[in-house]
């Protein structure tokens, strides 16, 4: 499937006499849409409200001026020494915070570089065995490495056995495995796009004496770049949501990610820690929200090619 | 020239890093390993050297990550799946050998009293001992026992004071130290205080020429049976080792009552989760694109941007989120109607809320998808259709879903596909709960991969690795299966479209 089939952008004369043919009652529409809003939004309307509630409990659910006030967030801010202070229960957060975000930049970069060198082989140059690997590389896709997860964590135990920087509790394991994982997409999906880059561009080019470095880094690449973005973007959030191999690899609270914290810092404790969770899935989440909807149509093409969201 | 110098610093760093690497391993004794690093070296410099292979220079970082964490976990896991691999057999046969006689040592009688000095060299711990009889001085340590020239700690050894030697992590090392000597045979010393030491020795030995272990005071030889060493009463003494049990595991969850009952129910539920997921997501996305494509609709830009907020918000934050909000005792729905919902620990009911949280998640990208489809569907089509005079309903059913059905299929599959594996979205939401009577493991809304992880990651019941493999081994041919199946079917569908 290419990616135009299903793009959004808006159509030219044909739409405008569709237009012209629609008819029928719309009130209805509305109220459809208002029941679905409703749907959609109460959760996050509600996390909003308890977050902004020092005192409020997972029940309450009022939200008056007098109760407003923003204790949970200053929490997260707060002290996240978690050796200074045993009495006082703080979260390091803000490293949680920055985690997250490390290993989910770097690991999507590495993974797009990684990628990238691969299609433009298997798009542009002739080599024994192209056909074959390229199958060999969809068919793998057939096995995510989900599956595998408890190979992979007995086999970075084993490796951190001798080599204890990419063993369990590491962040550079953790991406080392987060590369692996989604890599044949990602070279399947620019492949497929690369190929969209007309031939005689770089044709042209060899005959005025490029080498495939200089066709690489002078036509290919300029001209891929807003796809490249689109698929590092889509790997980040996918990352991002990455909880299992987390969970598994991250224990120490002071290297986890997002995802493995806050459910560290939640399980067990709706009660007690509801509003501090709150404010903390606020800041996480209003982010990720905020660039969804700028980059909504970047989005919705690489969704259309093949990518699910985690 | 540029290229050159590049080229060159590139493969300086990864050689150091690869002979860095290979000493580590050369210490450790980890030939296998080592083997593999020179040959991803060598290749590495090959590769980069040479001018003749010119598309592997592009292929081969990629390569060598998938060999390494895509292919290599692959067979892992697939020879796991025929073994005993467990916590209770996770060691070598030698290791578990050596192990099984260190638990059984005793104090020797009328051992005499060694005088030590325990010394540390910031990671490792050593003894200096001195022996009772000729008062010659040794340096002891777990794998050595070294005469010394001099009765002073040798050079990077320093001695721990009485203070050091009583804090925990200190006891902890030295506690379970066990310097081998050469007389009596086979015996160790045991640290006893801060400058005393006692030989040990154990009743079980690990003959290396029969390769038998036997109990020296009755020449009890131990039976073997499935990696495990057997005493008189037949039980296996812990640890075992990892053999192969051929199909075993995957027999058990053919013919095992223990083992096939929470599976099936697990696999119907897996099914039924992946396909309802699927269905309801997609009917609601569906419906909601058809009435909301509408060129009278205003505002639909703005409709669309909120509905997809659910989609937006990171699925792990969603997932607890409604975990809180559909909490039994104090969860906010409940208090909001006034009910008594036993939202996530009543069986049935928990299946209904995971369901439900998964429609949520789930309908604003079909939503997004199936309004593409629609829009990228021609205008003239209907307008045809309606100049030989089809009702909107006709042209609906006839015309626009067919249409988006050849659009959207792939899409359902691989959707289809990540419900199947979808871990976060049964684990962050229920656990795999509520607990279930037939099992202690699998809960009432664990899908096949959460039961995965639960047999192989979560403690309190030995970590069952080979029979978690093994069901990854069934997952991945039921999901194969599916896909191949399904993407034939569709391509019969293209076709007719």
């Amino acid at each position: 499937m290419t990616t135009e089939t299903i793009s959004t952008s808006k159509a030219g004369s044909p739409r405008k006499r569709k237009n012209q043919l629609q008819r029928g009652t719309v009130w209805w529409r509305y109220i459809v849409a208002a029941i679905t809003i409703l749907f959609a939004i109460s959760p996050v309307v509600y996390i909003i409200i308890a977050a902004c509630n020092p005192e409020g409990t997972l029940t309450t659910f009022n939200f008056s001026i007098h109760s407003f006030g923003l204790d949970n967030f200053r929490f997260l801010f707060g002290r996240h020494d978690l050796s200074s202070d045993v009495t006082y229960q703080a979260y390091p957060y803000m490293l949680w915070y920055r985690n997250s975000l490390m290993v989910s930049l770097l690991a999507a970069t590495l993974q797009v570089i990684v990628a990238t060198a691969a299609a433009y082989a298997f798009s542009r140059l002739h080599f024994k065995g192209r056909r074959l690997s390229l199958g060999a590389l969809l068919l793998l896709q057939l096995f995510p490495s989900v599956l595998a997860f408890v190979s992979l964590f007995l086999i970075m135990q084993k490796i951190g056995a001798v080599f204890p920087f990419v063993g369990p509790g590491t962040w550079a394991g953790l991406i080392l495995i987060y590369l692996g994982g989604s890599l044949g997409i990602n070279t399947y999906l620019l492949k497929g796009f690369f190929d969209t880059i007309p031939r005689e561009l770089d044709e042209a080019a060899t005959v005025d004496g490029a080498s495939a470095n200089q066709i690489f880094m002078k036509i290919i690449l300029p001209l891929a770049a807003p796809m490249l973005a689109v698929v590092m973007l889509l790997a980040f959030i996918g990352l991002m949501n990455e909880f299992l191999f987390a969970s598994i690899f991250l224990t120490r609270s002071d290297q986890m990610t997002l995802a493995v914290g806050l459910r560290s810092l939640i399980n067990g404790r709706y009660a007690q820690n509801w509003g501090i969770f709150s404010a903390g899935a606020i800041l996480a989440g209003l982010p990720m929200v905020i660039m969804f909807q700028l980059l909504q149509r970047f989005i919705v093409e690489g969704l259309a090619a093949g990518s699910v969201k985690g | 020239m540029i290229g050159i110098v590049f080229r060159i610093c590139f493969l300086g760093l990864v050689d150091s890093l690869a002979f860095w690497a290979g000493s580590h391993l050369l210490v450790s004794r980890n030939w296998l390993g080592l083997v593999w690093l020179i040959a991803a070296t060598a290749t590495i410099n090959f590769v980069y050297i040479s001018k003749r292979s010119r598309a592997s220079k592009w292929l081969l970082p990629g390569t060598l990550l998938l060999l390494i964490f895509q292919i290599y976990p692959i067979l892992f896991t697939a020879s796991a799946a025929f073994s005993n691999y467990s916590t209770a057999h996770f060691v070598s046969r030698d290791e578990a050998a050596s192990n099984i006689v260190l638990q059984n040592i005793q104090q020797v009688e009328g051992s005499p009293q060694y005088s030590i000095v325990p010394l540390h060299n910031g990671n490792n711990v050593a003894l200096l001992v001195t022996d009772p009889k000729t008062k010659k001085v040794y340096l002891g340590s777990e794998t050595e026992f070294t005469e010394m020239d001099s009765p002073s700690a040798p050079t990077g050894w320093k001695p721990y004071t009485e203070e050091q030697f009583y804090a925990d992590a200190v006891q902890a090392k030295l506690g379970s130290l066990l310097v081998p000597i050469p007389e009596p045979k086979g015996a160790y010393l045991k640290v006893n205080d801060f400058s005393t030491a006692f030989a040990f020795v154990s009743d079980v030995i690990y003959d290396t020429n029969s390769e038998k272990l036997i109990r020296v005071s009755d020449q009890y030889v131990f039976p073997e049976r499935e990696g495990a060493f057997i005493d008189e009463d037949g039980t296996a003494l812990d640890p075992g080792w990892r053999v192969s049990v051929g199909f075993k595991n995957f027999k058990s969850v053919i013919t095992d009552p223990v083992v096939r009952g929470p599976f099936l129910r697990v696999l119907i539920w897996t099914f039924v989760y992946a396909a309802l997921t699927v269905l309801t997501t997609f009917a609601l996305g569906l419906t909601l694109a058809l009435i909301l494509n509408h060129t009278r609709v205003k505002g639909r830009k703005y409709l669309r941007s909120v509905l997809i907020i659910p989609y937006a918000v990171p699925g792990f934050l969603s997932l607890m989120i409604w975990a809180g909000l559909l909490n039994d005792d104090f969860g906010t729905i409940n208090a909001l109607f006034h009910s008594h919902i036993p939202w996530l620990t009543d069986p049935v009911w928990a299946k209904v809320s995971t369901l439900l949280v998964n429609l949520w998640l789930g309908f604003p990208y079909m939503f997004l998808i199936c309004t593409g489809a629609i829009q990228s569907i021609p205008a003239e089509l209907s307008e045809a259709a309606e100049v030989d005079g089809a009702k909107p309903r006709q042209i609906l059913m006839k015309i626009k879903l067919p249409l988006l059905l050849v659009t959207v299929s792939p899409l359902l599959i691989g959707s289809f596909a990540y419900s199947f594996n979808n871990f976060g979205g049964i684990y962050l939401l229920t656990g795999g709960g509520p607990p279930v009577a037939d099992s202690q493991i699998a809960g009432a809304t664990d899908i096949l991969i959460s039961y995965t992880y639960k047999l192989a990651m979560e403690a309190g019941h030995g970590n069952d690795y080979g029979l978690s493999c093994a069901i990854s081994i069934l997952i991945f041919f039921m999901v194969a299966g599916i896909a191949t199946l399904s993407f034939t079917r569709t391509r019969a569908l293209e076709n007719l479209g």
